[in-house]
């Protein structure tokens, strides 16, 4: 498999694991709304689930984090690249 | 893709069908013994047994009618038996069904008793199951159809593949004339505003905002938390981590389509193109709700394995996920998964809906039906009097 992990858009904070990644792993991401291809790279940090969540960027707690171009929640800490993202360290800003 | 000839059931006024059978209808839940007698009888018959219809009033009550008089009238249905322990809410769902111009015919069973009325009927079964054994299947376009879609036990896969292939297919019907019902109302919170965007005009958006805040404060005004209960712990599994980022995923399968209404729970459509139904987001409870619209065919895409069916309305599951794809395989028709392991393109992924699709209208069982998931289920809106 060339890709483990899919993007939806470019700007996106975060992207999901197609595949089971495991620490240390260095991957390539493709970014799935855009007309050309475009490809991230990115380092793993930790264990992460085929269908969970990879950081792209750093980001610091309270940040808006965005998925689909849209913002899914909100930083409960703060996350760095490559990290899993999960309910553990973002959650729900709608009330 | 293979060309296929479409064969289906066109009825009296209008509809086409897929499927073919002679529904017994109970009017409430008394009469279900009745109506299971009636099938075990006649086996060829598809009774709905269901836990409702007493001292219902109002909303709940016009619901109760509309959800039960929908399902005689869908297309997939040919000819209809009602039962029910008193003739006047009888004879009011028959009809109902009537309009259609399909044989329906209701039995009460005070002053008469089970057994007599279970003979009666079963013999009304009869004529009608062998009178729609003669009904000819004719060659039908996809846009003579309506159709329905609804995600379950979603995941990140849902959003990513398996619900944008189901938008790929919205929009490709839509495009060749077909009606098409989509809903989920809790489902779309956190994502609401991009429906709002997709509605056809200013009226529609309208009618979509209020349905929507309406039918969100009135969980809460019953102390229901949507954060308490969305995501589910299975969404929560499969890597779905926020109300918002579910929502983003499952409005994937609306495509680009513009939806022309907002649809009351169980309201037929009255145009072609993509309508919004109220409903919620319980699988069963709103495929029932799409069978009483009038959908023939259900296009349901699972992250982590949701395994609903119907007993009139073929559901026709597919997965994006490799693992669900593997180890939930009986449950699957049409398996996508490689749109993850990069064997596969969206388009692909969309052909591979539309061919089932065409499969399962020519008349290949689907999994759900193979395997008896026959939910039919009630919404209920309030206690009963």
């Amino acid at each position: 498999m060339r890709y483990k992990i899919y993007i939806h858009e470019e700007n996106d904070d975060v992207g999901v694991a197609i595949t089971d990644l495991g620490e240390g792993d260095q991957v390539k991401a493709k970014v799935l709304k855009s007309e050309d291809t475009v490809e991230k790279e990115v380092g793993v940090k930790e264990d992460v689930p085929l269908t969970h969540k990879v950081a792209l960027v750093d980001m610091e707690k309270g940040h808006e984090v965005i998925e689909y171009d849209e913002v899914i929640g909100e930083a409960t800490e703060n996350i760095k690249a490559g990290e899993h993202v999960h309910t553990h360290n973002i959650k729900s800003i709608k009330v | 893709m293979s060309n296929h000839e479409l064969k289906g059931y066109r009825r009296e006024n209008g509809d086409v069908g897929i499927r073919n059978h002679v529904v017994i209808i109970p009017v409430d839940d008394i009469s279900n013994a009745a109506v299971e007698g009636v099938a075990k009888l006649i086996p060829q018959t598809t009774p709905l047994p269901h836990p409702y219809g007493r001292l219902q009033y109002g909303e709940d009550l016009e619901l109760l009618f509309r959800t039960l008089i929908g399902h005689g009238k869908n297309p997939n249905v040919g000819a209809a038996i009602v039962i029910g322990i008193e003739p006047n809410w009888t004879e009011r769902i028959v009809e109902g069904i009537a309009e259609t111009g399909k044989p329906v015919e209701g039995f009460s069973i005070e002053t008469h008793g089970d057994l007599e009325t279970i003979k009666e009927a079963a013999n009304r079964a009869k004529d009608f199951v062998q009178e729609v054994s003669e009904t000819p299947r004719e060659p039908v376009e996809l846009g003579e159809m309506t159709f329905s879609a609804k995600c379950g036990e979603s995941d990140t896969t849902t959003g990513l593949a398996s619900n944008p292939a189901v938008g790929v297919a919205v929009d490709r019907l839509v495009e060749k004339g077909s009606t098409f019902i989509i809903g989920e109302t809790s489902e779309v919170a956190g994502a609401e505003h991009i429906i709002a965007e997709q509605t056809i005009n200013e009226e529609v958006k309208q009618d979509f905002l209020d349905m929507y805040e309406e039918y969100m404060e009135e969980i809460e005004s019953h102390g229901g938390d949507i954060h308490g209960s969305q995501p589910t712990q299975g969404n929560i599994a499969g890597g779905l981590s926020t109300l918002e980022e579910k929502a983003l995923g499952n409005i994937e399968k609306a495509g680009t389509t513009p939806i022309t209404s907002v649809l009351d729970y169980a309201e037929k459509p009255k145009q072609p193109g993509l309508h919004f139904m109220k409903s919620s987001s319980a699988a069963a409870e709103m495929v029932t709700l799409c069978a009483a619209g009038g959908s023939a065919a259900h296009l349901f895409t699972t992250g982590q394995g949701n395994i609903v069916g119907h007993p009139l309305l073929p559901v026709i599951k597919t997965t994006a996920n490799p693992k669900t794809a593997r180890e939930m395989k009986e449950h699957i028709d049409v398996d996508i998964s490689g749109l993850l392991k990069q064997t596969m393109e969206m388009e692909e992924a969309g052909d591979a809906l539309m061919e089932a699709l065409k499969r399962t209208i020519n008349g290949r069982r689907t999994a759900a039906e193979t395997l008896r998931h026959k939910e039919f289920i009630l919404t209920k809106l309030f206690p009963s009097a």
